[in-house]
């Protein structure tokens, strides 16, 4: 009996085993673990998070070290030998803000996002083409459309910045329009402004006047005054930041993630390694100017306990020594360190402005300075140090004095007006806005950078950064016809690109 | 369903072909009286034959009452039966004393002559379990040409297994569910074989395409009293250092010399988070973590001496693996049943580390009638692991926390007692409290458990249609369940940790494996021609999910629960699920005893794949001729040439192959928490095809001077592709790439294997078995229009080894920087190949009366690697070989150390964004700029390009001896037989580099930090009642 229902059941068992499994066969191929769309604002907060770059620009970061506001005795953990590798490239990300226009449409936030992302594709541009040169842009970002370009060919510089300044036109006529949208859903994923448009407006045109004080040098043939003038003049059609309450900001807090660069739980690690730049603090010492009480501690070894305020006591280390001695030396007390109550006692530090008050007004008064547009020079410097003032929390008083000191007062619309509109704008720089500090003394010279036998690039601050090696593996023939047309066919990081011509 | 129908009528056809007249019955049987399958019953002097069914049974015509009959098997002596006045007859075939004819287990099972095989296979004998490791596939290193076994030194880890350069298959009695080593018990393994290549494995379908390793597990007795009972101990202890990082033990902790501990977190003088470039060791007077303190509560120096110059030896415990084993076997007149329980404790040689394991094992057979016949088993594996310790590279690291950044300042006994007084359960007690911890305090306190709970099971039904066709429904579940966690207390510190306010971690994994077969098989011969065939189907099932919390620091000290968080636990999951499904055919032809043709077709579908091309077929053939039955040469007594070709079609990373957003771990700012995703930059194609391997092989086995001497030599080329691989794009186009089927490289190998007996003697037997194996694997193609895949051009190795080098002169002086720092290079330069060039095995055994002795030695020649932990004790200071006469003044604070190279004084080198220069014009002069000793290593010594080393090494593997107690002593015992065993393992360590193990590396370029490896020794008894 037993065996007759064996042999019967066997074919059965099987059939049934291997029919089972075909019904559901085709639902097994989707992923349970991903998504295949989600809302824009997740894609937004990816977007900044990039754009934010804290790690790689933030407060007391590499791209700080090489703006010379800090200096590294420890070799284990960096150097400053200026001996600059590939830029990086963030076409990815670029990949992401298109993701983020195609996830808003149809919905009502749809300018409020698009105004965004136009501006953060100005906004990667610049960063990428001011670092390198040439790049793609009007064949890039499109691997996944129909007729898809892997291999997408250079533009010339001037080209991606004609691009650039449109984009910005662009990005402020539809954030207009999406500021009238009052009551429609808002944008959300935004740890900047939490959708404020408003604020985000006045960055917009506060980057337009960086890109176009970038290219200071490309004055007649992109018409940089004229550009500048039409934002000053419009204030209605152009807002701009007016105050301190406008930066655009990062804010630090004891939160998992969301510390301070320097905390008390890393003091230990950077104490007697991370040592104030000279390049810095040397010109903060010529002013006698109050922020480098907030900002540094005297030097042990110098310190006067009767004489607390002796500036003979802070000293910074030359970016160009060799480590070495400057570790020897601050082993002996003999170097100034940041401010140990402002920035290792806490997790929150000081916030981190990415685009700002001080800056902007300083652009204008190089704009008045070089002529290209009418007004008060003096003004606009003179926000743009009491805004950096008040980010420190120096007194009433003491700004006073410091803005009454000759070296201070704005010396007119000449040379020595725009170093110090020049100096003053690095010296608000400090451990802010990436490496636009770099830019402007590449640009300018002002102020001169510290090299010396630590420096492993010839004795130079190199000028640029090379094409990443992926390139030449994937994309051979369109980077090396660039590195043709711009430096001679050799990747070298004193290569000078157009914009600083 | 088409398939079912094919299979009905494979089945009626192979019903019609096996009806025969019969008029004599028989029985064949080996020497202990089991039936021997499949053996070939002939008529001598006629055309007509049969096989013996799975019972040995078997039914022939006889054309005369007096007809000889011709019994053979392959292992066996043939026998000349006479059937005069006889109907039926048990016939017993005794071995052939050469054993030239194995009967070896082939894919699925499948059983078949070792004489018919057209690839490669080898089989380890021997007890495989008498030198205990406590991973068994540990013991199969140096024994099969063309497999490496590269033993991890980590407490619980299995090893890397490298078959022809790629990753073989896992197979216990015939089912392909990739077992976990550790959940198999080694008493219950009968014989271990590999199948060396896709042209053995093929029947598996794409998981076998890489070659398989069977296990075979021990079934019920063939003991005449029906039953036995064995039991097996082994003890091993392990300890004295086969590789460990030596240092030097005259300078401490701090930098250029200068060190005073004053809290350690930075508020003294390089007192937190340092290198081993301090003050010499003089007896000078120092603050140090344990100076006592003055009135004032100021430290008071004491003396700086080397208090710990042994601290890995002080710290370092003997580690212990105990093994038990009792096993119950027996067998009736309706089938067989065995019962086995093993017990694994083993304690490691870092302090506080165990491991507990513990096997069931439950198998049997039994027999309905002489047609139907139910095989089954089940296996529970519980291992449970308090603790394991993290080894990577990091503050979790023993040798990072002694060897590397911590110095010989401290002695470890000293910090047994890990808390401080008065902050129990708050915050530990050491020599430093920024990077470093108290290795006691990580031992005890940090601890990560470990907790499986592994089940497989197994049914097997047969069915015998006639003797000469069966059926066979087999289903194998595997289930595993594991939990993992992680206890990290306050004060403890890691990357990423800082704040030190201790942490909660939870893993679940959960998976599920099912394979389940449908066979028919069809065994006979006509003739001179033998057939063996099979058809089957298959559905493989494989799901897994897990999840995984963490808290986010700790509210209440000590109290390890995911709820104790200062912000809430985000917590993470996966899961996944597959299934293949797969139709396959395998068809074996023999003529006589000489040729043996053999041929494999299998379909599969998959759901990994894209709908449009889930379903593929490939094939494998294979020939092999004994020249040795035809043409009879001098002092040859076998000779066979095989060859073999296969392809196996192979799927994709499961998911991998969709365009989907993929989240980041919310981060919150200020109060709010953000989610943010972004798009996968490699794009999906929905015209992507299964990706494909072929191989071919050729093969000659010879035995010669009365099988005195055996060689068996294989050479193969495996295609591996067109392989699923991203093309890459340009990544300004917005994607790095998209899956693209593409990328064929082309593995090229040679591998032998020598036997020889150079004595025998009725008392003294001395076998010697010699392995030997190289491979290099080259790129063919890529994609059309790509010639490179990075750095690597087609026809290059694609194991060679890119570094960024030291920048040199043409003559190839360094080239120095104004500081006196080699500079180096800002692109990469070919410095070898990774592979080793070759493997080799060398294993004796020589019998005397009672005694055996066993040794064996296996290692490997050349191949490129990073010695990472040579690297990183130059960078630290702590390098044995830094003790030099500039370091000396680096701490009076005088540079006296000058780099040998020159600097540039003028000129150009001007390159391509590739490195390849395009005008030098620069101008040097001797370097003569004097630098401490200290950035010299550090610039120099502690960089790649000065630490690549040769793989090459061997060690003496195994050594046992083993006594069996005779006969005579146990007769009026209880006990049947007894054996005792004195056993060694991984004895000596033969290398120039005795800071690092390289037993562990095969294809890798870098080496992460490793536990110092350890001798075993220890003893096995084992006992048969």
């Amino acid at each position: 009996m037993k065996i007759y229902f064996l042999k019967r059941v066997m074919p059965v068992i099987a059939i049934i085993l291997l029919m089972g499994s075909c019904t559901k066969f085709e639902d097994l191929t989707d992923d349970p673990n991903k998504a295949t769309s989600v809302p824009p604002s997740m894609l937004l907060s990816e977007v900044l998070s990039v754009f934010n770059n804290i790690d790689g620009e933030g407060p007391w970061s590499d791209a700080q070290r090489d703006n010379q506001f800090w200096v590294i005795s420890f070799d284990y953990y960096g150097d400053q030998d200026y001996n600059w590798g590939a830029v990086d490239y963030k076409y990815n990300t670029l990949s992401n803000v298109l993701a983020m226009e195609k996830e808003a449409q149809g919905l009502d936030s749809q300018n409020k996002y698009e105004a965004l992302a136009k501006f953060f594709k100005a906004y990667f541009y610049d960063y990428m083409t001011k670092k390198v040169g040439d790049i793609p842009f009007t064949e890039a970002l499109q691997a996944s459309s129909e007729t898809a370009i892997t291999k997408p060919k250079y533009d010339s510089q001037k080209d991606i910045y004609i691009g650039i300044l449109d984009l910005l036109e662009a990005a402020n006529d539809q954030i207009a329009v999406a500021k009238l949208e009052v009551g429609i859903s808002n944008i959300e994923g935004d740890f900047f402004f939490d959708g404020d448009l408003d604020k985000w407006q006045k960055t917009i045109n506060a980057f337009h006047l960086r890109v176009l004080i970038n290219l200071s040098k490309k004055n007649s043939e992109l018409n940089i005054a004229g550009r500048f003038n039409n934002i000053i003049s419009n204030p209605s059609k152009y807002p701009l930041m007016t105050g301190m309450e406008d930066n655009m900001l990062r804010i630090f807090s004891d939160e998992p993630g969301n510390n301070y660069e320097f905390n008390p739980g890393n003091y230990g690690f950077n104490r007697n390694r991370n040592i104030m730049g000279a390049t810095y603090l040397n010109l903060l010492k010529t002013n006698n100017d109050p922020r480098i009480y907030e900002v540094a501690d005297p030097a042990p070894f110098y310190f006067n306990e009767n004489d607390p305020l002796n500036l003979n006591a802070y000293v910074g280390a030359n970016t160009g020594d060799e480590q070495g001695p400057m570790q020897v030396a601050s082993d002996e007390g003999k170097y100034s360190y940041p401010n140990e109550s402002r920035y290792y006692s806490s997790y929150i530090g000081e916030p981190y402005i990415q685009i700002g008050y001080s800056e902007q007004e300083f652009n204008i008064a190089e704009a008045i300075n070089r002529g290209w547009i009418s007004g008060d020079a003096a003004t606009h410097y003179d926000n743009g140090i009491k805004g950096s003032m008040d980010f420190y929390g120096i007194s009433q008083a003491e700004i006073a004095t410091f803005m009454a000191n000759a070296n201070v007062i704005y010396k007119g619309n000449n040379s020595n007006g725009l170093t110090q509109i020049l100096t003053q704008k690095y010296i608000a720089f400090f451990n802010n806005s990436g490496r636009e500090s770099y830019f402007n003394q590449r640009r300018t010279g002002v102020p001169a950078f510290n090299v010396g036998p630590a420096n492993n690039n010839g004795n130079k601050i190199p000028l640029r950064w090379k094409y990443p090696q992926s390139e030449f593996e994937n994309n051979n023939l369109n980077v090396t016809s660039a590195l043709g047309s711009q430096y001679s066919g050799s990747d070298d990081i004193n290569g000078e690109m157009w914009m600083i011509k | 369903m088409e398939k079912t129908k094919l299979l009905l009528i494979i089945a009626l056809l192979a019903f019609v072909m096996g009806h025969s007249q019969s008029v004599f019955k028989g029985r064949v049987l080996d020497e202990t009286n089991n039936p021997l399958p499949g053996a070939s019953v002939v008529i001598k002097g006629g055309a007509n034959g049969v096989a013996t069914d799975f019972d040995g049974k078997f039914k022939i015509g006889l054309p005369s009452p007096n007809s000889i009959l011709v019994i053979s098997f392959f292992g066996y002596l043939s026998v000349e039966f006479d059937t005069t006045n006889k109907t039926d007859a048990d016939i017993i075939l005794q071995p052939d004393a050469q054993r030239l004819d194995e009967v070896v287990v082939t894919a699925l099972g499948i059983k078949k002559d070792k004489k018919a095989l057209g690839y490669s296979e080898q089989e380890v004998k021997g007890d495989i379990t008498k030198a205990r490791d406590p991973n068994v596939l540990n013991s199969l290193s140096g024994k099969i040409s063309g497999l490496i076994v590269a033993a991890s030194p980590e407490f619980f880890t299995s090893p890397n297994l490298v078959l022809r350069g790629k990753k073989p298959l896992i197979v216990v009695d015939g089912v392909p569910l990739g077992n976990e080593s550790w959940s198999i018990s080694p008493d219950d393994i009968e014989s271990i074989n590999v199948l060396k290549g896709a042209n053995a494995a093929a029947l598996y379908g794409s998981v076998g395409g890489n070659g398989a390793i069977q296990i075979t597990t021990k079934r019920g007795t063939k003991d005449d009293r029906g039953f036995v009972i064995e039991f097996n101990h082994n003890t091993m202890l392990q300890g004295g250092f086969n590789a460990v990082p030596k240092t030097q033990n005259s300078y401490g902790p701090g930098s250029y010399g200068n060190y005073a501990f004053k809290d350690g977190k930075g508020g003294g003088i390089n007192d937190a988070d340092y290198d081993q470039w301090g003050p010499k060791f003089e007896g000078q007077l120092i603050t140090q973590y344990d100076s006592p303190l003055d009135a004032q509560g100021n430290l008071i120096p004491t003396p700086w001496l080397a208090r710990g110059a042994n601290n890995l030896d002080n710290f370092m415990e003997t580690g212990l693996l105990i093994t038990n084993n009792l096993a119950i076997a027996s067998k009736f007149d309706k089938g067989d049943v065995r019962f086995s329980l093993s017990q694994t404790n083993q304690k490691g040689i870092n302090p506080n580390t165990k491991l507990n394991i513990y096997n069931f094992n439950l198998s049997s057979n039994y027999n309905f009638n002489e047609k139907t016949s139910i095989d089954a088993s089940a296996n529970f594996n519980f291992k449970t692991s308090p603790n394991n310790p993290n080894v990577q590279y990091g503050p979790n690291s023993y040798i990072y926390n002694m060897l590397i950044w911590g110095g010989a300042d401290y002695d470890v006994r000293d910090l047994r007692n890990y808390w401080q007084d008065g902050q129990e359960g708050v915050q530990q007690r050491n020599f430093e409290y920024t990077r470093y911890n108290n290795p006691y305090f990580m031992a005890y306190e940090w601890l990560r458990g470990y907790y499986e709970n592994d089940f497989t099971g197994q049914v097997s039904l047969k069915h015998k249609f006639t003797n000469n066709f069966n059926a066979i429904i087999r289903t194998n579940v595997a289930i595993g369940n594991e939990f993992r966690d992680e206890k990290f207390p306050y004060s403890m510190t890691t990357y990423g940790r800082e704040k030190a306010q201790g942490d909660y971690k939870e893993w679940y994994e959960y998976n599920l494996k099912s394979y389940t077969d449908v066979m028919l098989n069809y065994n006979n011969s006509f003739g001179d021609i033998g057939v063996k065939s099979t058809i089957g189907t298959n559905l493989n099932i494989e799901k897994y999910r897990d999840s995984y919390a963490s808290t986010n620091y700790l509210i209440v000290p000590g109290l390890y629960t995911l709820s104790n968080t200062q912000t809430p636990v985000q917590p993470q999951s996966y899961r996944s699920h597959f299934e293949t499904y797969g139709t396959y055919a395998s068809l074996d032809l023999s003529y006589k005893s000489f040729l043996y043709l053999g041929a494999t077709g299998r379909f599969d579908k998959d759901s990994r794949l894209p709908e449009k091309n889930n379903t593929f077929f490939y094939p494998s053939v294979s020939l092999s001729a004994v020249l040795s039955e035809i043409v009879k040469l001098p002092a040859v007594n076998f000779l066979k040439v095989r060859g073999s070709y296969a392809k196996v079609g192979s799927s994709l990373d499961i998911y991998s192959n969709l365009d989907t957003y993929l989240l980041r771990s919310p981060f919150t700012i200020d109060g709010t928490t953000y989610n943010a995703a972004y798009v996968n930059s490699i794009l999906a194609n929905e015209n992507l095809e299964p990706a494909f391997n072929s191989s071919t092989e050729f093969g000659i086995e010879t035995q010669l001077f009365n099988n005195s001497l055996g060689l068996d030599a294989t050479y193969f080329e495996n295609k591996n592709g067109p392989q699923i691989f991203n093309l890459n794009y340009s990544s300004t186009s917005g994607y790095n790439g998209k899956k693209e089927n593409g990328i064929t490289t082309l593995t090229k190998g040679f591998e032998l294997a020598l036997t020889a007996t150079p004595i025998k003697t009725d008392n003294l037997k001395w076998n010697v078995r010699l392995n030997w194996s190289t491979y290099k694997e080259y790129l063919k193609e890529v994609y059309d229009g790509v010639d490179n895949v990075g750095k690597i051009k087609i026809g290059d190795r694609v194991d060679s080894y890119y570094i960024y080098d030291f920048m040199r002169t043409s003559e190839g002086r360094l080239i120095v920087g104004g500081d006196g720092k080699p500079r180096i290079n800002s692109y990469q330069t070919k410095v070898g190949y990774k592979v080793p060039d070759w493997a080799a095995g060398l294993a004796n055994s020589i019998a005397y009366k009672n005694f055996t002795l066993d040794f064996s030695l296996d290692g490997r020649y050349g191949g490129k690697i990073e010695n990472y932990v040579n690297l990183k004790m130059w960078q630290s200071g702590r390098h044995e070989f830094s003790d030099t006469p500039e370091r000396a003044n680096d701490v009076q604070g005088i540079k006296s150390y000058i780099t040998d190279g020159v600097v540039v004084t003028g000129g150009n080198l001007v390159t391509d964004g590739e490195g390849n220069v395009l005008s030098d014009t620069r101008t040097f002069e001797e370097n003569t700029t004097k630098m401490y000793y200290q950035d010299f290593s550090k610039s120099y010594n502690g960089k790649t390009a000065a630490n690549i080393i040769d793989k090459t090494f061997f060690k003496l593997r195994e050594v046992n001896i083993t006594y069996a107690f005779p006969k005579k002593m146990l007769t009026n015992s209880f006990i049947n037989s007894a054996s005792i065993s004195l056993i060694g393992r991984d004895l000596i360590y033969f290398s120039k580099h005795k800071n690092i193990d390289l037993d562990q590396f095969v294809n890798e370029g870098g080496s992460p930090l490793q536990t110092p490896t350890v001798k075993s020794y220890g003893l096995n008894l084992n006992l048969k009642f």
